[in-house]
C-alpha cells in the first residue's frame, strides 16, 4: 500500500481562510441580529473590532500558507493573471482576496463608525459562504478522485469553518462584552440584550454542528480511508457531535455568554474542522486498484 | 481534428523497461522520477491455463482531459496545432492542483506508477509529451533509414521499444503509424482497449489477443 502524504499548508490554509471569513459573517450577523435599539452599541462595537482583527489575523496567515504551499511569493501572482481561467484553484484565490479586502474593510470601517451597516454585513456572510464552498469545490472538481465527488465536501467545509468561526466569534466578542459591562453594573438591559443575541448565535452554531456532523458521516459512509478509518470515524464526526453538544450547553446556560464554553466548543470544531479536511487526503484517491501492489 | 497518442501491442510487450530507459534518457528525468511505466497485471488462473501481460502507462492524452481544466496558471495546456497535452514549466507553479484531477496519478505525483510527476528540484510537475520537441511536426511515421527525419519522427520510447510493440501517430490520420497498427489488429480479429476512468476519454490504446490473456485494465 502506498503511504498518502496529507497536504497541511493546503489543508491549513482553506481552514484559516474560511474561519477568518465566517468570523466576519458572525459579526455581520450580530449586526442584524443585535439591531433594534437594544441599546449596546458602544460595547458591541468593541467586540466587534475585536472579533474582526482576529478574522483579519486568521485570513493573513492562511495566505502566508498559501504562498508557503507554492513556495514563492511570485507563483501567486502567476494565479492572480489567470484568475480567469475557470479553475476551482482559481475560484478559490479569487474569494480569498475579496475576503481579505473585505476584512480590511471591516476593519477601517468599525474603527470609524462603530459598526458595519447593513450592505457590509451581508457582504461578510455571502464572502464567507462562498469562501467555505469554493475551498469544497476545489476538491469535488478533481475528476481524478472518485471519493471527493462529494457534494458533503463543500457542505462539511462550510459548515465546519462557520461553527469554528462562531465559537471563535462568541469567545472574543463575548469577552469585550463582559470587559465592558464590568465597567458599568447598571447596564441590565445591555445584559438582557446580550444574552438573548448570543443565544440566537448558539442556535445558529447548533444547527451548523449538526450538518458539519451529516455531512462528516455522508463523507465517510462512502469514501473508505483504509486503515486510517479509525482516525476519520473518531476525529471528524465526533467531535462535530461534541461541537453541538457544547452548543446545547451553551444553551441551557442563564446567561448566553459563555467564554470557557466557547473556547470548549471552538477547541473541538476546530479539531473536528480540521480532521475532516486531512481526512480527505486519506481515502483511495485514484482508480481503486492502480497504486495496490 | 488531430489526435496524437501511442497505440501499444500488449501481445508483444515483454515488460523490459526499455521505454522507460529511453524516455528518462531522452527528457533527461532524474534518479526516481519517471513519466512511463510498464506495471505488470499479475498472474491469474492455475498452471497450465494461466495469463498475464504488461501495461506501459503513460498520460494517456484524454479528450476530456481534467488536468487542462483545473490548472490555475494555464501551464497545462493543449497543444493548439496537434492537440497533444503538455505543460508549460516555465507557467507550471507546483500547485499540484493537477495531481489529484487526474486518474492516472497519485495525489503526490510520486509513486509509480503515478503518470505526472512532481519535479521537487525544479517545483513543477511533469509528464509524457509524446516527445513533442522531436515530433511537434512529424506525421507519426517513423523513417528507419533516417531517425533524424524530423518529418517523421516518432517518440525515443516508440523506437527503441526492443518488442516493436509501441506505435504512434494520429488516431484521425489513417495513414499515421497508430492508425495503422488499429486497423492490423482489428483485421486480425484482435481486442482494442482504453483504461476508461472518470469519463476522460483517453487517447492511448491497448491491443490484446484473447489468446494471449483476457483485457483486466490495470489489474486487481
Amino acid at each position: 500500500m502506498i503511504k498518502t502524504t496529507i497536504q497541511w499548508l493546503s489543508v491549513l490554509f482553506e481552514l484559516f481562510a474560511a474561519t477568518g471569513s465566517g468570523i466576519l459573517a458572525f459579526v455581520g450577523i450580530s449586526e442584524f441580529v443585535g439591531s433594534g435599539g437594544l441599546g449596546f452599541d458602544g460595547l458591541r462595537s468593541k467586540a466587534h473590532l475585536g472579533a474582526t482583527v482576529v478574522a483579519l489575523a486568521l485570513v493573513v496567515f492562511g495566505g502566508l500558507l498559501y504562498v508557503a504551499r507554492l513556495g514563492n511569493p511570485t507563483q501567486v501572482m502567476a494565479i492572480t493573471r489567470n484568475v480567469s481561467s475557470g479553475s476551482p484553484a482559481s475560484w478559490e484565490f479569487l474569494i480569498y482576496l475579496l475576503v481579505l479586502v473585505c476584512a480590511v474593510i471591516c476593519l477601517l470601517v468599525l474603527r470609524r463608525e462603530g459598526r458595519l451597516g447593513g450592505v457590509l454585513s451581508a457582504l461578510c456572510i455571502l464572502l464567507a459562504l462562498a469562501m467555505g464552498c469554493s475551498t469544497g469545490y476545489y476538491h469535488m472538481a478533481m475528476i481524478g478522485t472518485p471519493a471527493w465527488h462529494s457534494p458533503a465536501i463543500p457542505l462539511g467545509f462550510t459548515a465546519g469553518a462557520l461553527l469554528v468561526s462562531g465559537f471563535i466569534y462568541l469567545a472574543v466578542a463575548g469577552c469585550g462584552l463582559e470587559k465592558g459591562l464590568e465597567k458599568d453594573a447598571k447596564k441590565s438591559s445591555e445584559e438582557d440584550s446580550k444574552a438573548s443575541t448570543s443565544k440566537i448565535m448558539v442556535w445558529i452554531l447548533a444547527v451548523l454542528a449538526i450538518a458539519t456532523t451529516a455531512a462528516a458521516l455522508f463523507f465517510g459512509a462512502s469514501a473508505s480511508f483504509g486503515q486510517d478509518a479509525l482516525l476519520y470515524w473518531i476525529a471528524a464526526p465526533a467531535v462535530g457531535g461534541v461541537s453541538f453538544a457544547v452548543a446545547i450547553v451553551m444553551l441551557k446556560c442563564a446567561r448566553g455568554v459563555s467564554r470557557r464554553w466557547a473556547f470548549i466548543g471552538a477547541s473541538f470544531s476546530l479539531i473536528g474542522a480540521l480532521a475532516f479536511r486531512a481526512s480527505l487526503w486519506l481515502v483511495d484517491s485514484t482508480i481503486p486498484t492502480l497504486f495496490r501492489g | 481534428m488531430t489526435k496524437r497518442t501511442l497505440v501499444i501491442d500488449l501481445d508483444r510487450c515483454s515488460g523490459c523497461d526499455s521505454c522507460v530507459v529511453a524516455c528518462k534518457f531522452e527528457n533527461g528525468i532524474g534518479l526516481g522520477n519517471y513519466w512511463n511505466h510498464v506495471k505488470p497485471v499479475n498472474p491469474v488462473g492455475t498452471h497450465p491455463d494461466i495469463d498475464m501481460y504488461w501495461v506501459p502507462l503513460q498520460c494517456q492524452q484524454c479528450e476530456n482531459s481534467p488536468c487542462v481544466g483545473v490548472c490555475p496558471t494555464g501551464a497545462s495546456y493543449r497543444d493548439p496545432d496537434n492537440n497533444v497535452v503538455l505543460i508549460n514549466k516555465e507557467e507550471c507553479i507546483g500547485c499540484k492542483t493537477c495531481l489529484p484531477a487526474c486518474p492516472y496519478s497519485d495525489s503526490e505525483g510520486a509513486v509509480r506508477p503515478s503518470v505526472r510527476w512532481f519535479n521537487v528540484e525544479e517545483n513543477v510537475v511533469e509528464k509524457c509529451t509524446l516527445c513533442n520537441h522531436l515530433t511537434a511536426t512529424s506525421d507519426g511515421i517513423e523513417n528507419t533509414a533516417d531517425t533524424t527525419d524530423a518529418t517523421h519522427a516518432v517518440p525515443p520510447c516508440v523506437h527503441n521499444c526492443s518488442c516493436g510493440a509501441r506505435s504512434f501517430g494520429d488516431l484521425d490520420d489513417p495513414n499515421s503509424g497508430a492508425s495503422q497498427a488499429l486497423a492490423q489488429a482489428e483485421s486480425e480479429g484482435r481486442k482494442v482497449c482504453t483504461i476508461e476512468a472518470e469519463g476522460v476519454m483517453p487517447a492511448a490504446r491497448y491491443i490484446l489477443s484473447e489468446g494471449i490473456a483476457t483485457w483486466r485494465g490495470l489489474g486487481d
